[in-house]
C-alpha cells in the first residue's frame, strides 16, 4: 500500500515536471503540444478510491496551469475526465470485466486502444472548447483537439511500451 | 434529514466532482478576462431569459389588477379632458392642456430602482416613437422624472427620487413657488424649500408643477404637505411632501413631449 502510493506521488511530480520542462517546449505546427500528463489519469490504478482520484486528477490539472500559465481549461479538462473514468473504462473493457488493478494486464489491444483514445480525445475536445470558449471556434477546436490527440496517443504509447510489465 | 446525508454520501464522487468545477471556473474567471467577460455574457442572457419568464409569468396574474389601474387611468385622462377643456380629433391624438401644446407617449416602465440615492426608470418606448431626452415623465398619479438617454427602442429617465434633481413646484391654493427635490431616504418623502414664510401652509396642501420649465406642464400633481418647519433665518420654509405616486408599482407612464419646447428653449438661449 505505502509502496503504491510514493509510485502514485512520484509519477505525480514526474509528470507535471516533463510535461513543463520537455512536452510543453514541443511546439509542433506552432502551438500543438502533447499532454503527457494523461498518463496519469490512464495508469492510475482501478481499484482505488475515485474521491481521491478526482482530487489528485483536480490538484495535477491545477498544478499543471499555473506552471503553464494557462486560465484553467488543464483543470476543468482534467477534473471532468477524472470524474468520467470509470464509465470510459466500462465502455472500453466491459461492465463485467474484471480489471482489479493494472489495465495492461490481460487485456484486449483494442481495449487499451479504447481506452487510452477516448481519455486523451475527451480531455483535449474539453481543453480546446474551455480555451477558445466561442460557438464560432468550432472547427478550430476540433482541429487542435485532433492534432494534440494523435500526438498524445503517440507519445504516450511509447512510453507505455517502455514502461509496458514483463511477463 | 438523514435522507438528505445519506444521499450526499451516496453521490460523494459527483458532489466534490462538482465542487472542484467550481472552484475551478472561479479560477478560469479570475484568471482570464476573456472567459470573465464570456461568462458574464452567459449568466446575462440567462438572468435575461429567466427574468423575462418571470415578468410574463407575473403579468399573466396581475392582469386583473392591470385592468383595474387602466380604468382608474382613463377615467383621471378623461377627466384631466374634460377640465382643460381639451380639442381632440380622431386623427390628431395632441392635446392641449392649458395654454401649452402637449403630447403625451403612453409607455411602460421596464426597469425601476429606488433603492440608490440616484435611481433611473427604464421605458419601452425610444426615439422611433418621438422619444428625446429631456421630457418629463408622468404617472396617472402625478410626476415621475425626466428623461436623460434614449435609444431606437427604449429611453432611460433621471426618476424623481433622484439626489441632484430639483424640480420646480408650488402649492396649489396659493401659487407660492419653491424647488423640490429628494433627500435620498424614503421613497414617498420629498422635500419643498425656498418657500417664503409670508405664504400660508396648512397639512394637505397639494402641491403641484410650477409651469416653469419645459419639462412638466403647470398643475400636474405631485404630493401634499405632511409636515413643515421654519428654517432658522425665519425666511423660508422647509416643506415634506408625500408623493402621489407610488414608486415601488410603477408600470404605466406617460411621456411629456412639449411641441412647444424647441421655441422655449431657442428663446432660452
Amino acid at each position: 500500500m505505502l509502496q503504491k502510493n510514493i509510485y502514485t506521488g512520484i509519477s505525480f511530480v514526474v509528470l507535471i515536471a516533463l510535461q513543463f520542462l520537455v512536452f510543453s517546449n514541443i511546439n509542433l505546427f506552432g502551438t500543438i503540444n502533447p499532454f503527457v500528463y494523461l498518463l496519469f489519469l490512464i495508469q492510475y490504478q482501478l481499484n482505488s478510491n475515485q474521491a481521491i482520484f478526482i482530487i489528485l486528477c483536480f490538484l495535477l490539472g491545477l498544478f499543471i496551469d499555473l506552471i503553464l500559465g494557462t486560465a484553467g481549461a488543464h483543470t476543468i479538462a482534467t477534473l471532468t475526465v477524472a470524474y468520467l473514468r470509470p464509465w470510459i473504462v466500462d465502455f472500453s473493457f466491459g461492465i463485467n470485466s474484471d480489471i482489479s488493478y493494472a489495465i495492461f494486464k490481460g487485456t484486449q489491444l483494442a481495449n487499451q486502444l479504447s481506452f487510452i483514445g477516448i481519455i486523451i480525445g475527451l480531455h483535449t475536445i474539453l481543453y480546446y472548447s474551455v480555451e477558445y470558449f466561442q460557438w464560432h471556434a468550432f472547427l478550430i477546436i476540433l482541429k487542435n483537439a485532433f492534432l494534440t490527440a494523435i500526438i498524445t496517443f503517440i507519445f504516450i504509447w511509447l512510453i507505455l511500451g517502455f514502461n509496458k510489465p514483463k511477463k | 434529514m438523514q435522507q438528505i446525508i445519506n444521499a450526499i454520501l451516496k453521490n460523494r464522487n459527483f458532489f466534490i466532482y462538482l465542487l472542484l468545477l467550481l472552484f475551478s471556473i472561479i479560477f478560469l474567471q479570475n484568471k482570464s478576462p476573456y472567459h470573465q467577460s464570456k461568462l458574464r455574457e452567459i449568466s446575462l442572457s440567462m438572468s435575461g431569459t429567466l427574468l423575462n419568464f418571470r415578468n410574463n409569468y407575473q403579468q399573466y396574474f396581475q392582469l386583473k389588477e392591470i385592468n383595474e389601474e387602466l380604468v382608474r387611468e382613463n377615467l383621471k385622462l378623461k377627466s384631466q379632458l374634460i377640465k382643460s377643456e381639451s380639442i381632440r380629433s380622431s386623427d390628431n391624438p395632441t392635446l392641449e392642456l392649458g395654454n401649452s401644446k402637449i403630447n403625451l407617449i403612453p409607455a411602460r416602465v421596464v426597469k425601476n430602482s429606488i433603492g440608490s440615492v440616484r435611481n433611473f426608470i427604464i421605458v419601452d418606448k425610444g426615439e422611433k416613437d418621438n422619444v428625446k431626452t429631456e421630457m418629463g415623465v408622468i404617472s396617472a398619479d402625478g410626476i415621475v422624472g425626466i428623461t436623460n438617454q434614449t435609444n431606437q427602442y427604449f429611453a432611460s429617465a433621471v426618476s424623481l427620487l433622484h439626489r441632484d434633481l430639483n424640480i420646480n413646484a408650488k402649492l396649489k391654493n396659493n401659487n407660492a413657488f419653491g424647488s423640490l427635490y429628494w433627500p435620498g431616504y424614503e421613497s414617498n418623502k420629498m422635500i419643498l424649500s425656498d418657500i417664503p414664510t409670508i405664504n400660508s401652509i396648512n397639512i394637505g396642501d397639494t402641491i403641484v408643477t410650477g409651469g416653469m420649465s419645459a419639462y412638466f406642464p403647470k398643475n400636474i400633481p405631485i404630493g401634499e404637505v405632511s409636515s413643515f418647519s421654519i428654517l432658522p433665518s425665519k425666511r423660508y420654509y422647509e416643506i415634506e411632501v408625500i408623493l402621489f405616486t407610488n414608486f415601488s408599482t410603477l408600470d404605466h407612464v406617460f411621456i411629456v413631449q412639449n411641441l412647444e419646447k424647441p421655441y422655449l428653449d431657442q428663446i432660452s438661449n
